[in-house]
């Protein structure tokens, strides 16, 4: 069963069913595109950044969110033990002396094999309200993590996790049934306030009054709600207490769900940052505002076809499954649609942003080669006995359903496409679009589809169990493969990443090697960003991950979107 | 007219219930599921599973009817399993947004109409009433969501790389500083932010307005009782706009009770577009998301909105024609 720490990083990744509806996306090294806007300059305290997000917040507590913008909104309100970041192809675990963000100043494994961690966290750090952050608030929240009652997203997480002590006010140890690879990430999870949440039963924490009351809501990150509107706006305003003073006066998240208006918005300089930006908008605005930015968080999306051995036989065989991945070409489908800077051909269920996971030798694209298609399925005993183009086994046509979700324009392009290669080797494939909570629900939840294009939201862990177990909800494909599941349970149950990660390569290989999808691309996450709004670093791992540095330049400290001749409190440039 | 009105409101009663059972059940039967929005490949089911429970979402679905009944009756409409909070708290200011909107576009939509119906009517076939029925019946075929998006590319974008004089928000209902704002101010900005949404919704109405308008005048202004008043001397403008209009009045009175529920609960694209968190989009993102406790606090006020709406226009039907009133 799985022990690896995960959840944080997997709502991060937006759960695949969040991107299912997602149409936006970006790449570059360092997710950053520089485009002509200035970055140099002394960074100012004072102003306004206005972001538009897609969706609002609903439940920004560390121990009940599950997913939208509180995934993002976790990196701005609660701090953890350590600050999770994104380094050199893997997950690292910062302290404070490196990140500010992190509650512990130092840690160590301790106990007779390792499996213990004690957490030295930094004095005279103090709530929102005032109160001081203590061992005793991590002790309390990782008890509602683990209460089943709480249906905390991250139970799982907590799993291997035997016991939290705090030894006094400021060291906590984690006692562990067993070492892990993911021991650090399980422990660093967002602490929430004990003294706001402990009189609430847990299974009425989703429901908590302070959800009513969004600024009173006590936070340790850099800043905190200062107004909000419910489904229009959320003002956040410095929290005083945080460790480092935030450079920004305030960060206004607008609700701006249509996404011609999101850009509109930013073109008309009353937006800094627009998040989920579609590739031709990106491709469009740079022609025309060359001053604007764009940020990617890269990779975080898998694009697929799944093909559903468990309702439509012919996919049961293997051999079917690769002659219909040979049969499209993937690099003109990106290129068609203008994608190929944004994505990158998918293998396997690791995305090239994992250093010691992705391994493109061992698994190189498939060749798009519609001849040997053909030719396989005619060996597999599919052939064109009447003539219609169309190839029929025991008077069986070659025919499948394909579904996706409606309000997606690329997949609708892909979906035609992918008609149009599968027919050329005489597969007949029909598209049907669906409003996305009935997708949903046929795609993961009752599995009565023959093949689903969707997609899934990147992990930034490396168990990909989730997908792959037998017994998994979300092996929506029906995998079941002995040996694969073999080296994933080996994966599992080694004590370190230098053991487990050639095992998860492996299972990755065993996976692509049964073609239970048809692995389409992995693609990033396009955030437009205004030249005024400097200091914002955006990567696999989020976009706001160091609010605390944002900047806007002194030439135009005024609040974008401000009405002209306000009596607003005048930015502070100091 | 006290117990009219009475009875009237009365009758509604088992009309809402009726028609609240009836979403309750469709929304219910209807695919997916509320907790779908909890799941993810990390969430393990036993989690969803108690998302259900806490939810209420486990039990049958009689049990869950007479439960949500019983906290309806009470005035409690249940919490938001997608806002995170009671629907008591958000109700309120969604139908506030939804209210300043539909007024702004029912002033636009008959003052406009109205007026044009009118000149068209006198000046009828003239070169006016030709040009004025293209242009309406030009709004009248537009869908809604395109000029919205037109208004957006043009009046907010357009005009701001064009520095016209005149720059509309492109969506919000207020600036970021709009709480620092004098009371004028905060007027005027609300007006700036209304005008897109408000012209987007209410055009297409205002080019049917017209035209019923400057069919219910032509009926009236042949009328006998108009020459009479032409005969007795009285100057033009009182004849229209005292005789023939006040008779006029009463198949546009239908039309503002059959435009309410259309401006309160069709404006979903256009409370998209320009981000206007109203009550159209707030009751499809719940149909949408399941949220069944939104999607049956939504139906009610929309629902509840409408009749009165309609009986809003019969009362107008009295006081613009005296013989009703009698009646």
């Amino acid at each position: 069963m799985t022990s690896l720490a995960r959840v944080r990083a997997a709502a991060r990744g937006a759960l695949g069913l969040a991107a299912l509806a997602l149409a936006a996306c970006g790449g570059g090294d360092d997710g950053r595109e520089q485009g002509k806007a200035p970055r140099d300059g002394q960074p100012q305290r004072g102003g306004t950044a206005v972001i538009a997000e897609v969706t609002d917040i609903a439940n920004p507590m560390p121990v009940t969110w599950h997913g939208g913008l509180d995934a993002d909104m976790m990196d701005v309100m609660y701090m953890g033990l350590t600050a999770q970041r994104w380094g050199d192809g893997r997950l690292v675990f910062l302290h404070s002396d490196r990140n500010p963000y992190a509650l512990s100043w130092h840690h160590e494994f301790v106990g007779p094999d390792s499996t213990a961690i004690r957490y030295r966290m930094r004095s005279a750090l103090k709530w929102s309200d005032g109160h001081p952050i203590t061992a005793h608030d991590v002790v309390w929240t990782y008890a509602m993590y683990a209460d089943t009652a709480t249906a905390s997203p991250r139970l799982e997480n907590v799993a291997l996790i035997d016991s939290v002590k705090a030894e006094n006010d400021s060291t906590v140890v984690f006692h562990f049934k067993r070492r892990y690879p993911g021991m650090m990430f399980d422990s660093g999870l967002n602490i929430a306030p004990r003294h706001v949440y402990q009189g609430t039963p847990p299974a009425q924490l989703m429901q908590h009054p302070v959800f009513s009351r969004m600024q009173d809501l006590v936070v340790s990150g850099p800043f905190k709600v200062g107004a909000y509107q419910s489904g229009t706006q959320l003002t956040l305003v410095p929290n005083p207490y945080f460790p480092v003073r935030p450079r920004l006066d305030r960060i206004v998240i607008r609700r701006i769900p249509e996404t011609t208006t999101r850009f509109v918005e930013l073109q008309n300089g009353t937006v800094d940052l627009a998040r989920g930006a579609p590739f031709d908008v990106v491709a469009q605005l740079r022609r025309t505002r060359p001053d604007l930015g764009w940020e990617r968080e890269r990779l975080r999306y898998w694009e697929f076809v799944a093909f559903n051995r468990r309702t439509f036989p012919p996919f049961a065989d293997r051999e079917v499954r690769r002659a219909l991945t040979l049969a499209v070409n993937i690099p003109e489908i990106r290129r068609s649609l203008r994608m190929e800077e944004f994505t990158t051909h998918a293998v396997g269920p690791y995305a090239p942003i994992f250093k010691d996971l992705y391994d493109p030798r061992a698994l190189p694209p498939p060749p798009f080669d519609a001849q040997e298609a053909a030719r396989i399925l005619e060996s597999r005993g599919w052939r064109d006995t009447d003539g219609d183009g169309i190839r029929e086994k025991d008077g069986r046509p070659l025919r499948f359903t394909m579904i996706t979700n409606q309000g997606n324009q690329r997949r609708a392009d892909v979906a035609t496409m992918l008609q149009r290669y599968w027919r050329a080797v005489g597969v007949d494939m029909r598209p049907r679009i669906l409003e996305f909570g009935t997708f949903q629900e046929l795609m993961i939840g009752k599995k009565e589809y023959e093949a689903a294009l969707g997609s899934w939201g990147v992990q930034l862990t490396p168990d990909i169990t989730p997908l792959w177990r037998p017994d998994s909800p979300f092996n929506i494909v029906g995998f079941d493969d002995a040996q694969a599941q073999a080296l994933m349970d080996q994966a599992l149950a080694a004590p370190t990443e230098q053991e487990a990660n050639p095992r998860w390569r492996a299972a990755a290989e065993r996976i692509v090697q049964d073609h239970p999808y048809l692995w389409l691309y992995f693609y990033d996450n396009v955030t437009g960003r205004s030249a005024r709004l400097r200091g914002v670093k955006v990567d696999s791992y989020g976009a706001y991950q160091n609010t605390w540095e944002w900047w806007v330049s002194g030439e135009a400290r005024r609040a974008p979107g401000a009405a002209a001749d306000t009596g607003a409190p005048k930015d502070t440039a100091k | 007219m006290l117990s009219y009105l009475l009875r009237r409101l009365l009758g509604a009663i088992p009309l809402l219930l009726g028609i609240l059972t009836l979403i309750f059940f469709v929304v219910h039967l209807a695919p997916g599921d509320p907790a779908t929005r909890f799941v993810g490949p990390n969430v393990p089911p036993e989690v969803v599973e108690q998302i259900r429970r806490n939810l209420g979402l486990d039990r049958p679905l009689h049990e869950q009817y007479v439960k949500w009944l019983w906290s309806f009756v009470r005035g409690d409409f249940g919490f938001s399993f997608t806002a995170g909070q009671p629907i008591v708290n958000l109700l309120p200011g969604i139908l506030w947004n939804t209210v300043q909107l539909t007024l702004v576009s029912m002033v636009m939509i008959f003052a406009i109409g109205m007026l044009i119906g009118i000149v068209q009517a006198v000046r009828q076939y003239s070169l006016a009433d030709n040009v004025l029925t293209f242009v309406a019946l030009f709004f009248y075929s537009m869908p809604s969501f395109w000029f919205a998006l037109m208004l957006v590319l043009v009046l907010s974008l357009k005009a701001g790389q064009n520095g016209w004089p005149i720059q509309f928000p492109a969506s919000g209902m207020m600036s970021v500083d709009y709480e620092y704002l004098p009371l004028g101010g905060k007027i005027v900005d609300r007006l700036r932010h209304l005008a897109l949404p408000a012209i987007a919704l209410g055009i297409g109405s205002a080019a049917g307005v017209a035209r019923y308008m400057r069919g219910a005048m032509l009926e009236v202004i042949h009328q006998d009782f108009i020459r009479t008043a032409r005969a007795k001397g009285l100057s033009e403008r009182r004849v229209i706009f005292k005789h023939a209009l006040r008779n006029a009045l009463i198949p546009i009175i239908t039309l503002l009770g059959l435009y309410l529920p259309f401006l309160l609960s069709g404006a979903v694209l256009v409370e998209t577009i320009f981000s206007w968190p109203g009550m159209g989009r707030a009751v499809v993102s719940a149909i949408l998301e399941r949220d069944y406790p939104m999607v049956m606090a939504g139906s009610f006020v929309i629902a509840a909105l409408v009749v009165l709406g309609n009986l809003l226009s019969d009362l107008l039907y009295a006081v613009v024609d005296p013989r009703i009133r009698n009646d």
